[in-house]
């Protein structure tokens, strides 16, 4: 047995069942041996797509996804995905191989240092030196990946050592599926606060009057739904979520009024910018929901959730902290609190359901085929276990401000690095999920992984693509519409012909430019599972985005069309 | 500006400088001064980082370097902690002012001097980097020519 055995057999027992991967040189002797394991090998087109579709699995399942990919080129083509999978906090293992041991450091042909370039973007890297480490390495980074706050961790594996024969007693030890001893004497994931802040949380929520719950990737990463639901559906404290946070709890409650943030729902915003005390949940404040801080923070109380210490305090002045699993932390405060608590806020909740009647999301315009009608359409049809992939720009906002589903893991985009040419590989990897998944892209996004439908034809995996096409980088263009007036210096975009396209890659293809048309082939789409199928729409070229806040202001100042804000 | 001592107890194995140190460049903090060094237990290193910042500032630092898998614990430490450092500092007497200058310092046991060779002077000087600073404005004050002056950076325990 040799190292590459040894690597696969340890996936194997992780219980790795498909890897998408792309060869060269340096991973030669891995893939040598993948004839002989039973994991299913993905051959991407480029391994930025590898890493997405890695981490597909990994979003919608609760399944560490795998990539692997070659030293030097291959390695480096996959660090936008890693840092993506990073960026939103999601498990996932990239093995890369690398130069002989010997070669290291000598700038040898296609030798890069992946654990200097990745260190900023893993949670953990290794660079095995010894092929007998090899099987606790992988033990390690599985359990690293999945635990605490999750994140991906980095393999890089000399071609040395993939080809070094493995001592008989580790032979023995893999092949019955023997746990190897991990060795992380640092590594202290389930930190967690005393019961004194949970007392406070309590204290203030008794006492409030306006109370909101943010609630984000956190729950769903931790398995918190339950927990989420039997605090909300006991309290009666109104709710919003991060675009992480969808479908985490039912999106169709009265109370519960929409994504918050830059293109968050009005009511939503008029929420968290109203209330007295917001209560965050598995997120971590970042700037595209918290507007301008100073406002942010200005008269609310901030109580926060979350598994990691260092999210407290990053963002905003936090009052309370409870560190910890939410499944554990939360439901402590939801006994404590006695079930007529939202009495305090009846005001409040009626506010609230007003203003979200008052501010429906806006919705499509007669004539003309829109963005906001295709989608509309498109969650008209979709089931509730199908899984949604948007891609990055106005398409994923729209997509994300109408999804009201009440599971998580459904509606899947790209959070933290808000990567173009996310969709159709994660989509790919969320297909492993065994349900439906429709990936939707932009004019633009697609573009950035059209590669990968080869992909999806050559292992004939079931994606419906929907490519939304309004002819520009629409969200660019929106800006330059309206802070750079009208200036819209490479965001025209000119197109191929996306239909013949699908068609030349072999995958059933269409064009709907009407109402009728979209309805027809979303139909059509709905009910086809052999492999993929694709459709361009093409609608109105300058449809903008609302609600929107404007960089550098706060959440009250939501604008909800071009002239209008919520504080008219 | 307010200076800050971190002390960060990590495991003892390679890479580990790296990273810490790549996590403070990133987060934009200053390192005045960073020293490593093996603990009594030969598999647990230690750090002693210096930043420039507030406290708020550095109790951000706790968190951020506690997710490093391989680091242990971090501290900040009091201001009553005890704080050395070392300098090594080859200088040229010119003059017997400066002579007797150094000769007075050593009685004072500012400084012991090494060795001495014509006119250089090799010393040694082990105490807080404030004296330290003053040292050196003194001696610069004597016209005292500096041929070579390395300090080794902070170490610092808790009382
Ligand atoms: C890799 C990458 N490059 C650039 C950007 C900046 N960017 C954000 S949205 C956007 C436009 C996307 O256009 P398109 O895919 O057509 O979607 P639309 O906004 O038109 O729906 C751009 C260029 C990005 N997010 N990612
Ligand atoms: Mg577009």
């Amino acid at each position: 047995m040799i190292g590459a055995d040894a690597l696969l057999k340890s996936l194997e027992n992780q219980g790795v069942t498909e890897i998408f991967s792309y060869p060269g040189g340096s991973v030669l002797p891995i893939f040598d041996r993948m004839p002989h394991s039973n994991i299913r090998r993905i051959l991407v087109r480029h391994e930025q797509a590898a890493a997405f579709a890695a981490a597909g699995v990994s979003r919608s399942t609760q399944k560490v996804g795998v990539c692997l990919a070659t030293s030097g080129p291959g390695a480096t083509n996959l660090i936008t995905g890693i840092a993506d999978a990073k960026l939103d906090s999601i498990p996932m293992v990239a093995i890369t191989g690398n130069v002989f041991k010997n070669l290291i450091g000598s700038d040898a042909f296609q030798e890069v240092d992946m654990v200097g370039i990745c260190e900023s973007i893993v949670k953990h890297a290794y660079f095995v030196e010894d092929v007998e480490d090899l099987p606790r390495i992988i033990t390690e980074a599985f359990y690293l990946a999945a635990s605490g706050r999750p994140g991906p961790v980095l393999i890089d594996i000399p071609k040395c050592v993939q080809a070094g024969e493995v001592s008989a007693e580790l032979v023995k030890k893999i092949e019955r599926n023997e746990l190897f001893e991990m060795h992380l004497p640092g590594y202290f994931h389930e930190m967690s606060s005393d019961i004194s802040q949970e007392i406070k949380s309590i204290e203030l929520i008794k006492k409030a009057q306006k109370p909101v719950v943010i609630f984000g990737h956190g729950v769903v990463l931790s398995n918190a739904e339950k927990e989420l639901k039997d605090f909300l559906d006991k309290t009666g404290i109104p709710s919003v979520w991060t675009l992480h946070g969808i479908g985490a709890y039912d999106g169709n409650k009265d109370l519960s009024l929409g994504m918050l943030g830059m293109h968050g729902t009005a009511a939503a915003n008029f929420a968290v910018h109203h209330a007295d005390l917001i209560i965050g949940i598995g997120i971590r404040f970042d700037d595209r929901i918290t507007g301008v801080i100073k406002e942010f923070e200005r008269q609310a109380k901030i109580i926060h959730f979350d598994i990691d210490p260092s999210e407290f305090g990053k963002n905003v002045k936090t009052d309370v902290r409870v560190c910890g699993q939410i499944a554990s932390t939360l439901p402590l405060i939801t006994k404590a609190l006695p079930k007529n608590s939202s009495n305090n806020w009846k005001d409040w909740q009626k506010t609230l359901i007003e203003k979200k009647q008052k501010w429906p999301i806006d919705g499509r315009k007669k004539g003309k085929l829109t963005e906001i009608s295709v989608i509309e359409e498109l969650y008209k049809k979709i089931d509730q276990d199908d899984v949604v992939v948007a891609d990055v720009g106005q398409h994923e906002m729209w997509l994300a401000q109408r999804f009201i589903g009440k599971k998580s893991r459904k509606f899947l985009a790209s959070g933290g690095l808000g990567t173009m040419g996310f969709s159709l590989p994660t989509a790919m990897g969320a297909a492993f999920s065994g349900h439906k998944v429709w990936s939707i892209s932009g004019d633009g996004g697609i573009q950035m992984n059209i590669q990968e439908l080869v992909t999806l034809v050559q292992d004939k995996i079931p994606v419906k693509i929907l490519i939304l096409n309004n002819g520009y980088l629409g969200m660019v263009r929106q800006w330059q519409e309206l802070f750079y007036d009208k200036n819209y210096v490479d965001t025209p975009l000119f197109n191929p012909d996306f239909q013949k396209i699908g068609e030349a890659y072999g995958i059933p293809s269409f064009r709907a430019q009407t109402q009728e048309e979209t309805q027809d082939v979303l139909e059509k789409m709905k009910n086809y599972n052999d492999g993929p199928i694709l459709c361009e729409f093409v609608v109105e070229r300058e449809e903008n985005l609302f609600p929107m806040v404007p960089a550098g202001k706060s959440l009250g100042e939501t604008l909800l069309n071009k002239e209008e804000s919520i504080e008219d | 500006m307010e200076k800050q001592i971190l002390s960060v107890l990590v495991e003892n194995k390679p890479g580990v400088l790296f990273k810490i140190s790549g996590l403070l460049r990133r987060k934009r903090f200053q390192i005045d001064s960073l020293t490593v060094g093996k603990t009594a237990d030969e598999t647990v290193a230690q750090f002693t980082i210096v930043i420039l910042g507030t406290l708020e500032e550095a109790q951000k630092t706790v968190g951020m370097l506690n997710r490093i898998v391989d680091v242990f614990s971090v501290e900040i430490l009091d201001k009553d902690s005890i704080v050395r450092e070392i300098v090594l500092a080859r200088l040229e007497l010119d003059s017997e002012n400066q002579r007797i200058f150094l000769q007075e310092a050593e009685q004072k046991i500012l400084v012991q001097a090494l060795y001495q060779k014509n006119k250089e002077i090799c010393v040694e000087l082990i105490d807080t980097s404030q004296k330290i600073e003053e040292f050196l404005f003194s001696i610069k004050k004597a016209n005292i020519k500096i041929l070579e002056w390395i300090r080794s950076g902070v170490i610092a325990i808790k009382k």
